[in-house]
């Protein structure tokens, strides 16, 4: 596969480093793919750093497995594959339900998970556009209705109520 | 001079041979299995283990491994090691077996992974890109799914009720961890690490944005589930949470994924908080050599306060951690984030 017909996964949210930027000193690693380029060949991959760390990362645990699989014992027996249950056998299945007293705060964290979507959409605008008095005032907001909420709301759950 | 040496030696070497030796001369080999990658990360977690096991034991008055290795018991690691690969890999009649064999390799392949975006230098870093720091946090945000999944397929209480403690806080946690980055992306205007790291060439993010630190590093604390966070494995109290079913190469490979992934925030705090590889020049070494040692370093001192704050502190509760994370680290995140906003609004209006 000819490395130009690859797809490129590239989001640019800032301006390209220019001739210029690497004037002044300013050191930028290239894009990622350009080094490689002209070791294109049946194992382009292995010139590639980034595929061949991937590479290399799904070998590591097997290394593992393999030397455990070399000089560890397998004697299962029945009391070995119990699940633990300080030493008492076990009761019914461990999938069973279970009274979640922290609901509540599940709730909390996914309305600050919609929050950090909002923030994000703003940096975007601040990388684009520079700080706006817009933005200001939606972090101002989101600021000051975490702390009102973090200094004022009780959760009815939990021991400390 | 050695390198023209090299060269010299590799292009009268005969031909498969020589084209061998240029692949492990190249910049793809050394990047991906020497410095920044493969080999430097784990060893990098072997070492942060005696590390962290000699400087507790001098927090606790102890004096910690000794006997084996002739240096304050170095190779105890490497006994430890050979000590659990030699145990029988037990799984649990209850257990989902195929997830319960590959959660743990799993994890620790995702914890690897945040290496290839982390730069020790300019240059040095595995894959550069203009959106570095959001990869590194999508592959952070997926890292608790094998655990959850791992919990799930142990079959077996304890970990059941360590999974749903792991759910809250490290899920919990995610969002201030990221408001308190995105302080650090506002104020350097980019998403690339390399650029951030530059943008800090005057001043460190840390004088500026003490808040978002604070957040960013309580975060950290939380998603690598270390005292006082711990709670997802407490042992006092729920065996060892989610790791209970986990025995021999499993349960080595788990502990390497954690200690990984809290290296990977460490080096992150280093470089976006504490100035990356600025740092003074350090004679007759040049900057490809001194820029990582600076990164090390710097990264070195934030893990040595985590193993501090482990002799120090004692476990919270749940309903602590998920009060703290809400009530506290996301409004100071928000707040961290107003105020680098009116700062950068400011000098934007002054200039004009």
């Amino acid at each position: 596969m000819p490395l130009e017909s690859r797809p490129a996964l590239r989001l640019r949210v800032a301006p390209a480093p220019s001739a210029t930027d690497a004037d002044d000193g300013d050191k930028l690693s290239p894009e990622h793919g350009s080094a490689m380029a002209d070791q294109a060949g049946p194992l382009w991959f292995l010139w590639d750093p980034f595929i061949l760390y991937v590479i290399l990362v799904l070998l590591a645990p097997d290394v593992f497995y393999i030397v455990s699989w070399l000089i560890a014992p397998s004697r299962p027996s029945r009391v070995k594959r119990m699940a633990f249950e300080s030493g008492q056998a076990p009761i019914r299945s461990a999938l069973s339900s279970f009274p979640l007293e922290y609901f509540p705060y599940v709730v909390i964290y996914i309305a600050y998970a919609v929050v950090a979507v909002l923030v994000f959409f703003s940096l975007l605008s601040v990388l684009e556009a520079g700080v706006t008095p817009l933005t200001l005032t939606l972090l101002a907001v989101a600021a000051v209705i975490s702390v009102y909420a973090g200094s004022r709301l009780r959760v009815a759950s939990g021991r400390r109520g | 001079m050695i390198a023209e040496q090299i060269a010299q030696t590799i292009s009268s070497m005969p031909e498969p041979l020589r084209t061998l030796m240029t692949w492990v001369f190249s910049e793809a080999f050394i990047k991906a299995a020497v410095f920044p990658g493969a080999l430097f990360s784990t060893v990098l977690g072997m070492f942060a283990v005696w590390y962290e096991r000699k400087l507790l034991a001098r927090v606790m008055l102890r004096v910690g491994p000794l006997h084996v290795g002739k240096v304050s018991g170095v190779l105890q690691l490497v006994a430890d090691a050979v000590k659990f690969l030699a145990k029988e890999r037990i799984t649990p009649s209850g257990a989902i077996r195929p997830l319960f064999w590959t959660m743990p390799s799993a994890a620790l392949i995702l914890s690897l992974l945040l290496y290839a975006f982390l730069p020790f230098g300019a240059g040095w870093i595995i894959y550069p890109s203009e959106i570095g720091l959001l990869l590194f946090f999508a592959v952070l945000a997926l890292s608790p799914v094998p655990i959850l999944l791992a919990a799930y397929a142990s079959g077996s209480k304890y970990p059941f009720i360590g999974l749903v403690r792991l759910a809250l806080q490290l899920f919990g946690y995610e969002v201030p961890l990221f408001l308190a980055l995105a302080g650090v992306v506002m104020m350097a205007g980019s998403f690339n690490i390399e650029r951030i790291v530059q943008a800090q060439s005057v001043v460190p993010f840390v004088v500026p944005q003490v808040l978002g630190f604070l957040v960013f590093f309580i975060a950290a604390l939380a998603e690598s589930e270390r005292v006082p966070f711990d709670i997802p494995t407490a042992e006092s109290e729920i065996v060892f949470g989610w790791q209970t079913e986990y025995s021999g190469a499993h349960f080595v490979i788990i502990q390497l994924a954690a200690y990984e992934k809290t290296l990977a925030l460490c080096f992150l705090g280093a470089l976006l908080y504490l100035g990356g590889w600025h740092g003074p020049p350090i004679p007759f070494l040049p900057e490809t050599v001194s820029a990582p040692f600076w990164v090390i370093v710097k990264a070195l001192i934030l893990f040595t306060v985590m193993v501090l704050i482990r002799g120090a502190y004692p476990r919270f509760t749940i309903d602590r951690v998920l009060d703290l994370g809400w009530r506290y680290l996301i409004p100071m995140a928000l707040l961290n984030l107003l105020i680098t906003g009116s700062l950068l609004y400011a000098t934007r209006v002054l200039a004009a």
